[in-house]
Order: C-alpha cells, then sequence, then structure tokens
C-alpha cells in the first residue's frame, strides 16, 4: 500500500474510522435486542459445561451479517472496488449456507460442499492477485490460484466453526488472528481490503462482548462460518494467504486432527465417542476411550481436567503464539518481498 | 502445553522451508529447466503438479508429527 501523500493517509483513516464504527456500533447495540428476540421465539440451546445447564439463544449470525453488510456497502460506495463486493458476497453466501445449517439438520458434507459456492465471487468478480506471496518471494501461479480459492474459502470456513465448541472461542481466535491479518493487508494488500479488515475485528470485537465467558448468546453455523468465509476472503484479497494460515495455526491443526482421526467428513453431532468428557465439578477431562476423535481440546486436557474458562485461556494463548509467528513472518516476507519498502 | 507450542512451532518452520523451496527452485523453474522457451501455461502446470506434490508430502509429514504427538501424549497408536 503506498500513500502518495498526507490526504491519502488522512482519508484512509477517516475511512477506516467510519467503517469501524458502522460496524461495532450496529452490532453492539444490536446484539442486546437479538439475545432478547431468540430467547422470546424460544430458539435457545443448552450450554452443557455448566452446573446449571443455562439456556443460549443462538445464532447470532443474522446480527453480523447486517453489521458486516453495512459496513461493507459503506466502504464500496466510498472506494467503488470489486474485492469489496467479493468479500460481501462470499461472506453473504457463507451466511446463509451456515443459516441453513442452524434451521435444519444436514448431513455432514453440506458445509464444506456448500461452501465451494461461497468462493465464486472472488472467482468471478476477479478479485484476486495470481502472484501468492510466500514470505521469502512470490510465485506466479495462475492455473494452481484457482483451486486454492475454492479450497481456501470451505477450509477456514470449516476451520473457524470447528473450533466453536468453548464460549468465546471463535470470536476470540478471530479477533487474536485478526491483527496479523490487518497488518499484512496494510503493506502487502489494498487499502480498500485494510478497510474491510477493520470491519471484521470491529465486528469481531462487539460480537465478543456478548460471546466471551459465560456466552450471553451463541454465533451459531451462520456466524462462525461468516467469520471464517470473510477472514478467508479478506486474505485472498489482501495478498495474505500464508500469513492468514500461519495465524490460524492451532485451529487448522485442530480441523487436521479430527479429520485424520474420524478419517471422513462428518458432524460434531453425529460422532457418538466424545473426545471429551465432564467430571462431577463441570471440569472438561480428555477422553479415555481409544476411538473418541482426536481434538486439539482433548491434547490440552491430557495433563489433567480443566475448567472451561481455564482451557479457553488456554486456546488463546496458542492463537497469541500462532499470531506472533505470522507477525514474524510478515517481517520477513517485508524484506523479502518489498525490499523494505512500503 | 509446552510441547503443542514447540509442535505448532515446528509446523510453522515446515511451512516456511516449503516456502523457500518454492520461491528458490519452482518460481524461477522456466528459466532454470526451459529456459524461458515455454508456454506460460505450460510451466504453470509443471509448476502446479510440484507444488501440490510437495503440499502432500507435507500433509504426510505432518501426518506423522502427529501420529508422534499422539502416542506420546494420548498412548493411542
Amino acid at each position: 500500500m503506498i500513500f502518495s501523500d498526507i490526504n491519502s493517509l488522512i482519508m484512509v483513516l477517516v475511512y477506516g474510522i467510519f467503517a469501524s464504527a458502522i460496524s461495532f456500533l450496529t452490532v453492539y447495540f444490536t446484539m442486546p435486542k437479538a439475545i432478547a428476540f431468540l430467547v422470546e421465539k424460544g430458539m435457545i440451546v443448552q450450554d452443557y459445561h455448566k452446573s446449571e445447564r443455562p439456556k443460549i439463544p443462538r445464532p447470532a449470525g443474522p446480527i453480523l451479517i447486517i453489521g458486516i453488510t453495512l459496513s461493507l456497502i459503506v466502504i464500496y460506495f466510498l472506494t467503488f472496488n470489486e474485492k469489496i463486493l467479493a468479500i460481501l458476497l462470499t461472506t453473504i453466501i457463507a451466511f446463509l449456507i451456515g443459516y441453513i445449517d442452524d434451521r435444519k439438520v444436514m448431513p455432514g458434507w453440506f458445509k464444506p460442499v456448500a461452501l465451494l459456492i461461497a468462493a465464486l465471487p472472488i472467482l468471478l468478480l476477479g478479485a484476486y492477485d495470481t502472484n501468492l506471496n510466500l514470505i521469502f518471494g512470490q510465485a506466479f501461479i495462475p492455473l494452481l490460484y484457482i483451486p486454492l480459492i475454492l479450497i481456501a474459502i470451505p477450509v477456514i470456513g470449516n476451520t473457524i466453526n470447528s473450533i466453536d465448541v468453548l464460549n468465546g472461542v471463535a470470536s476470540g481466535f478471530i479477533l487474536i488472528a485478526c491483527i496479523p491479518l490487518i497488518i499484512s493487508v496494510y503493506i502487502f494488500g489494498s487499502v480498500e481490503v485494510f478497510l474491510a479488515s477493520l470491519s471484521l475485528f470491529f465486528i469481531t470485537l462487539a460480537f465478543y462482548k456478548f460471546h466471551k465467558f459465560p456466552s450471553k448468546i451463541f454465533p451459531g453455523d451462520s456466524g462462525t462460518l461468516l467469520l471464517g468465509a470473510m477472514y478467508g476472503a479478506i486474505a485472498i484479497t489482501g495478498k495474505s494467504e500464508l500469513i492468514a494460515i500461519i495465524a490460524l495455526l492451532p485451529a487448522i491443526f485442530n480441523s487436521f486432527l479430527f479429520l485424520s482421526s474420524v478419517k471422513r467428513v462428518v458432524e460434531h453431532r453425529e460422532i457418538t465417542a466424545r473426545p471429551t468428557s465432564l467430571t462431577d465439578d463441570f471440569k472438561l477431562s480428555a477422553s479415555t476411550d481409544k476411538k473418541a476423535p482426536i481434538t486439539l481440546l482433548r491434547l490440552l486436557l491430557v495433563d489433567g481436567p480443566l475448567s472451561e474458562n481455564e482451557l479457553v485461556k488456554k486456546i488463546f494463548k496458542l492463537a497469541i503464539f500462532s499470531s506472533i509467528l505470522a507477525l514474524i513472518s510478515i517481517v520477513i516476507q517485508y524484506y523479502f518481498v518489498l525490499g523494505g519498502k512500503i | 502445553m509446552s510441547s503443542l507450542f514447540l509442535l505448532i512451532g515446528v509446523i510453522w518452520f515446515t511451512l516456511l522451508a516449503i516456502s523457500a523451496f518454492l520461491v528458490i527452485f519452482i518460481a524461477p523453474i522456466d528459466i532454470v529447466i526451459f529456459n524461458n522457451r515455454t508456454d506460460l501455461y505450460i510451466t504453470s502446470i509443471v509448476q502446479a503438479t510440484i507444488a501440490i506434490v510437495i503440499v502432500l508430502l507435507l500433509i504426510g509429514f505432518l501426518n506423522y508429527l502427529k501420529k508422534l504427538y499422539i502416542q506420546k501424549k494420548l498412548h493411542i497408536e
């Protein structure tokens, strides 16, 4: 991103503050009303990890998509950039896929396969670059890039969906992983995508207030898929693919562990042997069942049972660690790709 | 917990090593092997094939790492 003069820098700052404020305030002020509405309509689920088994409303996806749509429409009319349109359409399609899954029990293959459609706006609007930033330089991959986009959106969407197992983990994880993504898009991407990445950060920040332990609302599949798909779309359009993968490493590792132990694409609810169990004092402990899937949670619990809040903090420590690795990668890439110049 | 940090660090280092390999050896393949005389898309197909093989090898390596880690931590084969 190159700023020719101080005026363009001020303009970006003003646009950035404007887009961030819209996204943050929309979610922050509408979420309490959405919580009341969902409770009234009986759209609630039990939180099994707490002794009192509270009933928590879900999904928060519709409020998140309203905030994202409003802020991205504003950014689009300020910039008229097709990349913003591609991010918006990808996010909306991912939300719709998740919302179908929220309302109706769908088979395990539905989300990954349907999310292929969410990747199409990026391809159809040509909102990608065929030069892939590979930390130590760039690779021109016009043919390989198209299947990469088709794979990336379903993988990142489902990765965030899979990590959403405890209060605040999905939103907190995205929030932490957004920091290296925003910096990377600022350095290697474009001003328009940088504004969109700020929008994702502030929407997630507002949502985290309600989703953190103890949760007042759950995102549902619609919420997690839209956050994951938007993160992936920003990484692709902002030329920060590998940085995003590094920032999400613990979540990707969780999906890899689950898939390689189950050996098929399956919904968590279809698994009979659970990877974790609850102790009498409502702490989570690792399953001793050899048939139970291996997940990040199970590995974190091998040293002994932990409360939900302690476990969430451990996952966040891993997210911070991978984000630091992503920041180191940005510094390396900055010198090798840009020669130390923005 | 520290072993998980180490594992994530090893995966990151592997990603960097593969990135370096792709940039140094695969990206300039049209100049090094084809003497800059082949069609852009043929070069791209060759590069894509090599990159896919490398990614598959990476998945195999990660699977191996995972097995070692699981055996050590959960005592599961």
